[in-house]
């Protein structure tokens, strides 16, 4: 979806209808077709199969992710991609619980799972075997070491090992086909970072309430017009608009936008980066914008 | 990581005023990169991870190095769990 003009709903006053679009989306659906215990066993099944996971049974696992969804009221042809996620952390979890214990078929699947991963990352076979072996080494280590705080997002974990293995293989090789030997893996490389400072910005102090959006008509206005002049393209004014001006997250930009998340936050970053690197009397002039919307929270 | 709500204007204003200079940025880095697969799995299943995870956020705001990091993690995982 491309809008050509911010569409009206994006003002504040409707903010609570955009937060909510994800569920409106879902209740839209409800008319229709609604997702039985039957469909979503099913769905399951088929996800379970096509990735060759073995360790719970389909029906075992389905009836746990109705238990979760069945009072969202969804509708059966929107119900996969949730579906999926719940699958994916459920099953996430009961991978990583069985890989901690050493269960021969977890560490089995995990192999083979990540062995369909690694062409996407590189394509030699030779280099695509290897990056796994090391990976499934790494995880076992990791495991023994200590457990993930969210075993749910176990699947993401060993992507994470598995793609900084290839990169770490990839230097190592091309250490060697330079001729040096003091290649550095990533890992070495974190050790370096002790005591590094860290800037956090400040939460508001307790009883302070905090406007999520700029609510003032005048100064929105020159922020919008602000941000048209600095910034260069009108997907990066749309997201500044949402973003900063009526308070929407990145998820909530995408599911707005039908984009994924991660494509919202690149350009919410390079958003900031462009402005965080303006000449210094635009800088000042967008802190003074910005110190109105301080010192006026509530008019419009 | 702590949690901070901070209206987006303001985090704004406050990443005008305090940039992090990359080179003081290694400790976070570590602490985003730990956060990062769990912050995809959620993020993944529409959960808000800006408010969830707010330190996470506002380093990948600043960043390019874990940004990098998130954007390659955040298209293989998607990949993984549609293709």
């Amino acid at each position: 979806m491309r809008f050509t003009r911010w569409p009206s709903w994006f003002t504040y006053k409707r903010r609570k209808e955009a937060q909510n679009h994800i569920a409106d989306e879902e209740a839209e659906s409800v008319i229709a077709d609604k997702l039985s215990e039957a469909q979503c066993v099913a769905t399951v099944a088929q996800y379970l199969l096509g990735q060759g996971w073995q360790l719970v049974s389909p029906t075992e696992l389905g009836a746990q992710i109705w238990a979760r969804l069945q009072g969202k009221g969804l509708a059966a042809a929107a119900a996969t991609q949730p579906i999926q996620h719940e699958v994916w952390q459920l099953y996430g979890a009961i991978l990583h619980d069985h890989c901690q214990q050493n269960h021969d078929q977890a560490w089995t699947e995990l192999t083979t799972w990540l062995q369909r991963q690694t062409p996407r990352l590189v394509n030699s076979p030779s280099e695509q075997e290897e990056a796994v072996q090391e990976s499934v080494i790494a995880l076992q280590r990791q495991l023994q070491e200590a457990p993930l705080n969210a075993p749910r997002a176990f699947f993401a974990f060993a992507l994470q090992v598995l793609r900084r293995m290839v990169v770490d293989l990839h230097r190592r090789r091309t250490a060697v086909m330079r001729g040096g030997g003091n290649d550095l893996s990533l890992e070495e490389m974190g050790e370096e970072s002790d005591n590094w400072e860290e800037q956090v910005a400040a939460p508001p102090e307790e009883g302070q309430s905090v406007e999520m959006h700029v609510a003032n008509k005048e100064i929105r206005q020159q922020l919008q017009t602000f941000f048209r002049r600095h910034l260069p393209t009108e997907l990066q004014w749309q997201v500044a608009e949402a973003h900063f001006l009526d308070g929407l997250s990145p998820v909530e930009i995408a599911a707005l936008m039908g984009k994924p998340a991660h494509e919202i936050r690149l350009v919410k970053a390079r958003i900031v980066q462009k402005l965080q690197n303006l000449a210094e009397l635009d800088r000042q002039q967008l802190l003074a914008i910005l110190g109105q919307v301080e010192a006026n929270p509530r008019h419009e | 990581m702590s949690k901070s709500f901070i209206a987006p204007w303001q985090q704004l204003q406050t990443l005008l005023l305090n940039p992090l200079p990359l080179v003081r940025t290694r400790f976070l880095c570590e602490q985003c990169q730990e956060a990062l697969p769990l912050f995809i799995t959620d993020e993944l299943a529409r959960q808000p991870v800006d408010t969830l995870y707010p330190d996470v956020a506002r380093h990948l705001d600043e960043c390019p190095y874990c940004l990098a990091e998130y954007e390659a993690l955040s298209q293989l995982t998607e990949l993984a769990l549609y293709g």
